[in-house]
Parts: C-alpha cells; structure tokens; sequence
C-alpha cells in the first residue's frame, strides 16, 4: 500500500477506493499505514459522510404519493370489481 | 454488627494508589471526590461500597468505556496539534500550515492514525440480548465517528479553544481544590472553549441515544440536574479561575450506518452549584456513617438503571454465598482514584 502517491488526486480516489481496499488497510498493523493509506481511509469514509448527507437531505416519498402510484401496462378490471 | 456486614468479603489489602495520595483519609472515608465516586454514592451506597472502596471491577472490560477513550484522546491530539501549530519551528511547516486547510488535514491524518494504533487489537463487546457482538461501536465506526467529527466542526466550529498561558489549548485538563469540611473535588475536563464571548466546558459524549432532531430534547434535558455536569461547571471556574457559563455538551450518535453530532447547553447558577456543595457536604456524612457501621445499604430503586446494574446478578443472592458469585465475574484491581492526573 505504501506505493500510492500521497497526494492522489480525488477524482481518481473514487476509482481506487473500494470497501475490500478499506478493510484490507483496517486489518493492516496501523504502525505499517502510510499517510497515503491514511489519506485513502480518511478520503473513503469524507465520500461516506457525503453521501449520508446527501441522502438525509433529499425529500422522502410521502405515503400518499407511494400509494398513489399507477401500475402501468393492462389493468384487469375484474381486479376492482368491475 | 455481624449482621450488618454489607459483605463477607474483606478490603483488599494493601492499597496501591500508584504513587498518588489515598483519596480516603485515616478513618476510611473518602474526602477527595470526584464525578465518578460521587455518582456511584449518590446512586446506590452497595455500588458505591463494592467500587470504590472494595474496587471490584467486572472480568470484562466494557468497550463503551474503551471506544470512549479513544474517541477522546483523538480529538484533543487534533485540538491540541490545531492549536499549537504556531509553536512549530521548522521552516516547511510553518510555509505548509499556513494554509488551515492543509494544516486540517495533516492534522486530521495524524488523529486517524493515533485512533488506529489505539484501537489495534478492540473488539466490540457481546451485546447480552442478542448474543452477538455490537455492530456500532466498532473499530470502523470510530474512525468513521473521528472524521465526521472533524469534518463538522474542524475548520468551521463555532467554538473556539481556550488557550492557556503556556500556549497549548486547553484540553484534557485535570483539576482539585478544597471545598471546606476537609474535602477535595477533583475530575478531568475535556476542553474550555469560547463560544461568542464567553468560556464553556466542551464534553465529548458518545451515545446511541438520537442526538439530533426533535427527539434530540430527551438525551440532553439528562444533564440538568446532572452530578458530572454541575461538578464540571465549578471545577472550571473554582481551579481554572474562569467562570463558566455552563458545559456544553458535544454529542455523537454512534449508529451502525453513520454517526450524527448534536450539541445542547447545560447552565448553572451559582445558587445551583452551592447547592451541589451542600450535597457533596451531606453525602460525604452519610459515607461516613455508613463507613462507620460497616455497612452500605442497597438502593434497590437503582438496579434497572441504564440497562441494569452490573452488580444485580451479585446482589440478588443471599449475603452467605454473594462472595462466590462475585469472584466469579468480578476481580479485584487497582483502586479507582480521583487524585491520580490523567
């Protein structure tokens, strides 16, 4: 791991980073992580957090609009009693 | 008196305080206290008898304990090395930190890799429900809880550290003074911050309680009264001669899928904290009466406290055989004291 350049740029993070690379540096002697192996999990759990917050910020379906919701395709209207 | 014996089970001896006074004095009763033995007195004298003064503690550490431990000692090392960032004498550092979004970072890094190394090797504890191991306070989870931390607040916190005359930040800050009657408080504070134009205590919590929200309200109304609190606010003011407006309390929600920070005020007035002195004083008799006829009641009002009390199992038996059941899942080790710094 000690291989990875210090300063990687984020856009490449988000190709690099993966949950089994993460639990790889977790499982690692912690005396034996690189500040690039810091930075990976640091990067990791930051694009975590966004993520947590996007999802926390983003209107949720109320319960009227989920029942409201039309199945598409052919209707059997013996189904509703007609 | 034989009757009265709260236990068979004799003080161990001898006491080793680790190079730092007894708290208790030459009758056997505690006169330097802090937030810890207070409350344990407060909540149930047996407790408090089988703690503090027989120093009995469970086989099995409790990883709340430890995952709180490191939760801390990472924050004040970020605090602290964010703080003092000025002292750094070499030419690099001072080019490269002038730049407090670079000076985060490498600050945050060496947070994570502090909370790693103190962490190798902890494992969550069984939950006693499920049988399994808790899945939030784990090892990720608190690195996890770490970066999120400083990511709300690093750069853009609100309060700011209270920096002492030998230029470090005022954190992890171990304080004693005598109240009269022949005691001592003594406890540890997190930090002394400003926030706007006056001085708090900043505690760091970590809970599985909601911390946000609406329901925020009922994890934190829990600290007022509160025995660690009022303790905090007068030993701010009393040891460190600032006066305080309060604590305020600085809570994570350690979740299983993310980790959500609150914050909420705890006042005290200065009639509150006389008060509590009067408590201290009216506490400190009853350990005395209670050291003097050799016997520690149970509050049998407090066992399902948090969860339940670590000592029920012991308690529900029969005096003749509670020492066999607490040799069992509890040994006898260093004793607890306030007057150790941390």
């Amino acid at each position: 791991m000690s291989d990875v350049p210090a300063q990687v740029p984020e856009h490449i993070l988000d190709h690099v980073v993966n949950p089994k690379l993460i639990d790889e540096l977790f499982n690692m002697d912690p005396l034996k992580l690189s500040d690039a192996d810091l930075n990976v999990i640091i990067a990791e759990l930051r694009k975590g957090r966004q993520l947590h917050l996007t999802a926390a910020a983003a209107p949720k379906a109320s319960k009227v609009s989920k029942q409201a919701v039309i199945p598409l395709g052919d209707i059997d209207l013996g189904d509703l009693g007609l | 008196m034989e009757t009265h014996q709260s236990l068979t089970v004799p003080a161990p001896l001898p006491l080793d305080y680790g190079g730092w006074p007894s708290p208790f004095d030459s009758s056997g009763v505690q006169y330097a206290w802090d937030s810890t033995s207070l409350g344990r007195l407060k909540e149930c004298p047996r407790k408090y008898q089988l703690t503090m003064v027989l120093n009995w503690q469970g086989k099995a550490r409790s990883h709340h304990l430890d995952f709180g431990i490191f939760y801390h000692a990472a924050i004040e090392f970020y605090i602290k090395q964010m703080a003092s960032w000025r002292n750094w004498t070499t030419e690099h550092e001072v080019d490269e930190f002038t730049d407090r979004g670079k000076l985060h970072d490498t600050c945050v890094r060496n947070a994570i890799r502090k909370a790693m190394i103190d962490s190798w090797g902890y494992t969550p504890g069984i939950n006693k429900k499920t049988g399994l191991p808790y899945t939030d306070k784990t090892r990720k989870n608190l690195i996890r809880s770490l970066v999120w931390y400083f990511e709300q607040y690093g750069l853009t916190d609100p309060c700011r550290p209270f920096i002492l005359s030998n230029g470090q930040a005022a954190a992890e800050l171990s304080f004693r003074f005598e109240i009269g009657h022949d005691q001592l408080l003594a406890g540890h504070l997190d930090q002394i911050v400003w926030f706007g134009e006056h001085r708090y205590v900043l505690d760091h919590k970590t809970t599985s309680s909601t911390v946000t929200g609406a329901s925020a309200k009922y994890y934190f109304s829990g600290f007022n009264p509160d025995n660690q609190m009022s303790l905090y606010s007068i030993g701010a003011a009393v040891a460190f001669n600032t006066p305080v407006q309060g604590v305020i309390i600085d809570a994570a929600q350690v979740a299983v899928g993310f980790t959500a920070f609150g914050r909420d005020f705890t006042h005290r007035s200065k009639e509150q904290l006389s008060e509590f002195l009067e408590g201290v004083y009216s506490y400190r008799r009853l350990a005395e009466q209670f050291t003097q006829a050799g016997f520690w009641p149970m509050n049998e009002n407090a066992c399902g406290n948090y969860g339940g009390c670590e000592f029920r199992d012991v308690c529900s038996k029969s005096p003749v055989v509670r020492e066999r059941f607490l040799r069992t899942d509890f040994t006898q080790q260093k004793p607890w004291n306030p007057l150790e710094p941390r």
